[in-house]
């Protein structure tokens, strides 16, 4: 989907009268080409729409879990906004581990284990920098070569046994990143021979000549930079070279590949080699310009989130920095909720979770625009018609999240009778039906009717539970049970009305 | 139950998702009893339109009545229990299985005493309860007795011959006791012999009452067997004509929508020196059978060797055998005066072979692929198209205007050169295919089925090019299934059966009959052995 | 092939009679020793085999489950926290296989009906599990990284005849019902999978869903049914963890062994029989780790040599030893309205 982007949009036929000119004139057409094309646009909809859907559910999560969304998500949004070095600095690793998976994906491979190339990478760059004193340039540029070689080595084997024995990359990847982790923990621990002799396992701090400078603010550094560097080059490597162009014959269609002469045993084990040298290269920079020493288990799950990135950003290096920085803006956000909403830091977890759920469901967000698109002209067309079926969309929706609060509420309240339970599981049953009453009513399908009075039941046997466990009013359930009643006759003598409609003429 | 038709099918209208219009208010009724053939050029909407009174597919409109009675068919079950019963062109048959799974898959017998689906949610309970695998084992041997098809039960189907696992699916029919027998292309895998026998059987089954509807896109056999013959011309019914009313010529105007041409023109050359020589080649398939047992035969410079034979008889082996994707056993293959027994595709495509492969989405072509992309697959790694320290950077500028050539030498319909390959139509598809083949400059041209599921105007443009490509002096070996189009074209045809070459032929020496012949295993030698014997 | 199977079960039952033989020949202390390996053995081994056999449910019907670990971490908590709730482990284990399935129903939705990409969703699955529960254990128990200790966990079957016996004492007398329930799982598996209609049809599914569906059988129906499947069993390997061999619920307590249940899916070949065969042998290298720290503590020093083993041993193993067959169809969506 995204070859095109090198390739203009237009040839400019006319003798260019400055090469220069008509170069960028050719890029920039190349650029609208692509914005406007019809294949980016649904897949800015599509991340955008995943990234909108996930919001939602964690908001009906956070809920559950008693925080207040509104402000957690605002307050995601100013953490994301005002700290732009702590969002790049969180999305650099991020850039490296999403790449270094995106590119394994473009050959067909699933990289699952970057988590453990990034291990032995970030190992190999820790020793060189802790253990030569090199001059002030060369030895981080050695010690980042290092953990490439060795990251890349640690996928190589994988990539080998993939291409020559048959061996499924995705289990053997998994397994060596356990072996990496445990064997680096071990090497730095008080059992191996890298331990620095305190209480945690890990290496003695690093020569001041191996470690990356900042660049901007507090966290930044230059790993930043080699993040964005790796960028271009694998975009160049994939779409401008021979090996590239082999590496994507390979990942469509194996048979092709081999048959236009191309070797593809040899193109699996170099992808998944180049694939594991970036993420070792990620696991460098963390330690060259973040940490400064190798501790055991240091990794937050960065090659995990590899995967995440890659698959928001469809595979393409440009899209992998944008899921990437989208991460890092997740996470710098992430601490300012947790400071400020107190929701804890692991709900950012959630939200990619779910974030990749809808993502890999492309057709859930399809559905929802394409009967976006059919409420759109229902409602230019027919507006009187149209109004109800929308507004009982949106009931649905607001009756899920009262339903869940409401719920909430009632579970942490200090008595907790037989009734009260009742009350809170008929409230669940409510969530669950209004979410139904919202795909029928926005996809304009007449089975809701006899949901609607099934909300509306349950709402007012939460009502009548919920007096006779606690003796106090809910006037909340009281209210959402007359407008679901109200909503039901409505819809129900609208049905009549089209089925005589129908019958007519 | 006193209606006239077995079948009546109205205004059946089906649009794929790409946009395709399979069918177009097609309206069909078949009589009780009756053969009804559906012919049409591959892609015409046979199977479309069976696949709809199957129940695979949901038409977009119309109606279809079974046995008098109006029907709304979600899933084949529905089809099944009004007694539908279809014999797919790519058997529905799981290799892995027994005959006997595979026959009851979906209807499976409980064991008596346990069985439960009559009662309300038994069917689920059903589910998890022991199948009564022996009964349906007696049941199978009794239906293979009764109509002549024995079969062993408990074989699993990837140790069957593709006549036998026919078999199997003909008893799958019976077994769900269908009356309306849909077989699509039956014999498009089946020697000549077979074919007389599956012939055979269907006419048993006409005098025992049942209806058949022969999916084919050969007149012959729909002028053998059929009744009614019912042609369907790009989604739409062209006509429905009695047997005895119609000629093969009259079909096949009806079929492609103007008079054809049986033969293309070619003028008489004098073959050059030996391009291809392949000896003693013996070539085995994935499951490690030998496939190819020791085949001779060469190619010279300016002639098209046809190869016929039926399908699985070592054509696909020897193909890849030759292009280098596959190692064979022993023998050995020159092109020109260089050894390319063994070496990889890249190796033979330098020695000047290109290949047109059998199966185009699955080897010629990467769908995701643009048109340009594809143009260069397979030369993309020398100069002109990449270059730079080691060749290791694509020329773009240059595979572009490289494809633009080509696609206005080869009148390539698309609507820019870095549309996806996968939006162009399979006619079209090949032309690249063809078109990026030939663009090497070969010395030898390997083009197996390269008409295989093109329309007639693409046909006879492939066919066009390869008559073109014998008259500048370059070697064609054609693979082809269809009898029709070896005899046009080749100027030598090589008989393969069971991996051997039985016989060489000149077009003129061998009628199709004997052609036919050959290809079933019928040589002079081994009838002869067979009388010495007997 | 019949013939070779019967000969290896013969084979394999005499081995074990010998081994057994042979075990309680030796010294009492060494008997001992022994009955607490095959203890600790079956006990690692439980949710390891449990949620394997869930995925194979889910891969023979051609659906990738990667996201076992996610819907183990689910089913860990959710036991630990109906149990928390309602002082009831059955309550709990019911929980946690209904959260498990829930979780696993939603990747079957995306994958089946969505036709989204299956290793993708499974991705989601495990970042949802992960992230979902670690924040719910601060809801629930108002505390980081560990829950409280939950003091009614599933209570062990105890068979006082044959506790005084210095090896099968150690080794059955005192049996969880979900290691019991191990044994008697892949059983039925075998019996589901070979011998009845479901089996037939998900089997079918796995192989080539258009022949199931020509033969009028619903795939999207018959695969989702095996995926929630996988993640009822997931669920309650999980569970196992947290309020059967454990007593409480701990961040991302599973430790990869969802991951190691793949593994010994694909080891043992996508077969009941063979999934049970891995998973005790991997059980038997996770109880080695305990058995050494208590028995051997010089040995210490290379617990992480040990623990990498099994790691290092199915890499070994698949790449060098044997090929294992997937099912045909799998990972690929079964899209009807396909032009043939």
């Amino acid at each position: 989907m995204n070859e095109a982007k090198d390739t203009p949009g237009q040839v400019n036929d006319s003798p260019a009268t400055s090469e220069y000119q008509s170069k960028i004139g050719k890029f920039i057409n190349a650029l609208i080409a692509r914005i406007t094309s019809k294949e980016f646009r649904n897949q800015f909809y599509w991340s955008f729409g995943s990234i909108l859907l996930a919001l939602v559910v964690a908001a009906v999560i956070m809920l559950m879990g008693g925080y207040d969304p509104g402000t957690a998500i605002l307050y995601l949004a100013v953490g994301a906004l005002s700290q732009m070095d702590q969002v790049f600095w969180y999305a650099s690793p991020l850039i490296l581990t999403g790449l270094s998976v995106a590119l394994a994906f473009r050959c067909g491979l699933f990289n699952i284990g970057a988590e453990g190339q990034l291990y032995m990478g970030a190992m190999a760059a820790a020793l060189v920098a802790y253990l030569f004193s090199l001059p002030i340039l060369l030895h981080p540029l050695l010690s980042l070569l290092a953990g490439v070689l060795v990251g890349g080595f640690w996928a190589f084997v994988p990539g080998l046994l993939k291409a020559y024995r048959g061996a499924h990359e995705v289990v053997t990847t998994m397994m060596l990143s356990y072996v990496a982790i445990l064997f680096t923990s071990w090497l730095v621990g008080p059992n191996g021979p890298y331990w620095d002799g305190s209480m945690v396992p890990q290496t003695p701090e690093f020569y001041d000549s191996a470690i990356l400078p900042n660049i901007f603010g507090n966290y930044l550094h230059f790993g930043f930079i080699v993040a964005i560097l790796a960028v271009f080059g694998v975009d160049y490597l994939i779409n401008r070279t021979v090996l590239g162009y082999e590496m994507r014959a390979v990942g469509h269609n194996i048979d092709a590949a081999e048959y236009a002469g191309i070797d593809s045993k040899k193109k699996v084990a170099i992808a998944l080699g180049i694939s594991g040298g970036l993420s070792g290269l990620a696991g460098s920079t963390e330690m060259l310009g973040t940490y400064h020493r190798f501790i055991g288990n240091w990794s937050p799950g960065l090659g995990w989130d590899g995967i995440t990135v890659a698959v928001l950003g469809n595979n393409s290096p440009w899209g992998v920095l944008a899921g990437a920085i989208f991460f890092g803006a997740l996470k710098a956000g992430g601490n300012t909720m947790h400071a400020i909403a107190h929701v804890p830091i692991e709900m950012v977890k959630v939200i990619q979770g779910l974030i990749v759920l809808f993502i890999a469901a492309p057709r859930i967000i399809q559905w929802l625009i394409n009967h976006g698109n059919a409420n759109k002209e229902e409602i230019v067309k027919k507006p009187v018609k149209a109004m109800p079926n929308l507004l009982g969309a949106f009931f649905g929706l607001a009756s899920v999240f009262l339903a869940l609060g409401i719920a909430r509420s009632i579970f942490t309240m200090a008595t907790v009778s037989p009734w009260t339970l009742i009350s809170a599981l008929s409230l669940f049953l409510v969530a669950v039906a209004s979410v139904l009453v919202f795909i029928t009513q926005y996809s304009r399908d007449p089975r809701c009717s006899p949901l609607l009075l099934l909300i509306a039941v349950g709402w007012s046997t939460a009502a009548i539970t919920f007096l006779v466990g606690s003796g106090g009013l809910e006037l909340t359930s009281i209210i959402m049970a007359v407008i679901a009643f109200v909503f039901w006759i409505v819809m129900y003598m609208l049905g009549k009305n089209t089925l005589r409609d129908g019958e007519g003429p | 139950m006193t209606t006239e038709y077995a079948v009546e099918l109205e205004d059946i209208c089906k649009t794929f998702p790409g946009g395709v219009q399979a069918n177009k208010n097609i309206t069909l009724r078949v009589r009780r009893g009756e053969v009804i053939g559906l012919l049409g050029e591959n892609g015409a909407g046979k199977s479309t339109l069976m696949n709809i009174l199957y129940g695979l597919l949901k038409p977009d409109s119309g109606r279809i009545v079974i046995n008098g009675e109006e029907v709304s068919l979600n899933s084949p079950q529905d089809a099944i229990v009004r007694g539908v019963g279809m014999v797919h062109q790519h058997f529905k048959l799981i290799p892995v299985l027994t005959v006997v799974e595979n026959v009851v898959l979906g209807l499976e017998p409980i064991l008596k005493k346990m069985d439960v689906r009559s009662i309300p949610g038994g069917r689920t309970i059903g589910s998890v309860l022991p199948v009564d695998f022996k009964t349906a084992s007696k049941k199978i041997e009794e239906i293979g007795e009764e109509n002549g098809l024995p079969v062993d039960p408990s074989s699993k189907i990837h140790d069957l011959s593709v006549g036998l696992q026919q078999r199997v699916e003909i008893i799958k029919m019976l077994y769900r006791q269908a009356n309306i027998l849909i077989l699509d292309e039956p014999t498009s895998v089946l020697t000549p012999h077979e074919v007389d026998e599956l012939f055979v059987t269907l006419k048993e089954f006409v005098k025992a009452g049942k209806t058949i509807i022969l999916i084919t896109h050969k007149l012959r056999e729909s002028m053998a067997l059929c009744d009614r013959i019912c042609v369907l011309r790009d989604g739409e019914l062209v006509g429905i004509v009695e047997r005895k009313d119609t000629s093969p010529s009259k079909l096949a105007q009806m079929m492609v929508g103007r008079p054809v041409v049986f033969t293309t023109q070619k003028e008489p050359r004098s073959p050059g020196e030996v391009v291809l020589s392949v000896s003693n080649l013996s070539v085995l398939d994935n499951r490690k059978l030998e496939k190819v047992k020791g085949i001779n035969f060469e190619v010279h410079a300016g002639e098209i060797f046809g190869l016929a034979g039926v399908q699985g008889n070592g054509q696909t082996e020897l193909i890849e055998a030759l292009a280098g994707l596959r190692k064979p056993t022993n023998g050995r293959i020159l092109v020109g005066s260089v050894d390319i027994t063994g070496k990889r595709a890249r190796f033979v495509r330098e020695a000047g072979v290109s290949h047109i492969p059998e199966d185009r989405q699955r080897m010629g072509i990467i769908l995701p692929f643009s048109v340009e992309e594809n143009i260069a697959l397979g030369s993309h790694y020398r100069p002109p198209f990449a270059a730079g320290l080691f060749s290791a950077i694509l020329q773009l500028d240059v595979i572009r205007s490289a494809t633009e050539d080509l696609v206005e030498d080869y009148s390539i319909k698309l609507s820019k050169v870095n549309a996806l390959a996968s939006t162009l139509s399979g006619g079209n598809q090949q032309k690249v295919v063809v078109a990026r083949e030939l663009a090497t400059k070969p010395n030898l041209v390997i083009a197996a089925q390269p008409t295989r599921g093109l329309d007639v105007g693409a046909t006879e443009y492939i066919h066009e090019v390869l008559i073109g490509l014998r008259d500048r002096g370059v070697a064609v070996l054609l693979i082809s299934a269809e009898l029709d189009e070896i005899q046009n074209l080749a100027d030598r045809i090589g008989v393969i059966y069971d991996g051997q070459m039985v016989a060489i032929k000149a077009p003129g020496e061998a009628t199709p009959t004997e052609l036919g012949l050959l290809m079933a295993g019928h040589t002079h030698e081994s009838s002869d052995e067979e009388v010495a014997l007997s | 092939m019949n013939q070779r199977r019967f000969f290896f079960i013969i084979a394999l039952v005499a081995a074990i009679i010998i081994g057994v033989i042979g075990i309680i020949s030796m010294p009492v202390q060494q008997q001992q020793i022994a009955g607490w390996l095959v203890s600790i053995t079956m006990q690692m081994a439980t949710p390891l085999v449990l949620a394997g056999i869930g995925g194979m449910y889910s891969e023979r019907g051609g659906v990738v489950n990667i996201g076992l670990e996610g819907i183990m971490l689910m089913g860990a908590f959710t036991g630990a926290a109906v149990t928390y709730y309602f002082d009831n482990p059955w309550l709990g284990i019911l929980g946690s296989v209904a959260a498990g399935g829930l979780l696993a129903a939603v990747h079957g939705v995306i994958c089946v009906k969505y036709k989204g990409n299956h290793i993708v969703s499974g991705t989601g699955v495990i970042l949802f599990g992960t992230g979902f529960t670690t924040l719910m254990l601060e809801v629930v128990w108002h505390q980081k990284g560990r829950g409280e200790l939950i003091t009614n966990t599933i209570p062990d079957i105890i068979i006082p005849q044959i506790q005084s016996h210095p090896f099968f004492g150690p080794a059955f007398s005192v049996i969880s019902p979900v290691v019991v329930f191990m044994f008697v799982l892949t059983a039925i598996s075998w019996y589901i999978l070979y011998r009845t209609p479901f089996g037939l049809r998900l089997r079918a599914s796995g192989e080539d869903p258009s022949t199931l569906d020509s033969a009028g059988v619903s795939v999207e129906w018959i695969r989702v049914v095996g995926v929630i499947i996988s993640g009822c069993l997931a669920g309650l390997g999980g569970a196992y963890l947290s309020i059967g061999f454990g007593s409480a619920f701990a961040k991302e307590m599973t430790a990869g062994r969802g991951f190691i249940a793949l593994a010994a899916m694909i080891f043992g070949n996508w077969t009941p029989t063979g999934i049970l065969g891995a998973g005790l042998f991997f059980g038997f290298l996770d109880g080695l780790n305990y058995f050494i720290q208590i028995y051997f503590p010089a040995l210490l020093p290379f617990s992480n040599y040990i623990a990498m083993l099994p790691f290092l041993l199915v890499v070994v193993a698949l790449g060098l030893i044997r090929k294992s067959v997937p099912p045909k169809a799998i990972a690929k969506p079964y899209e009807k309205e396909k032009r043939a």
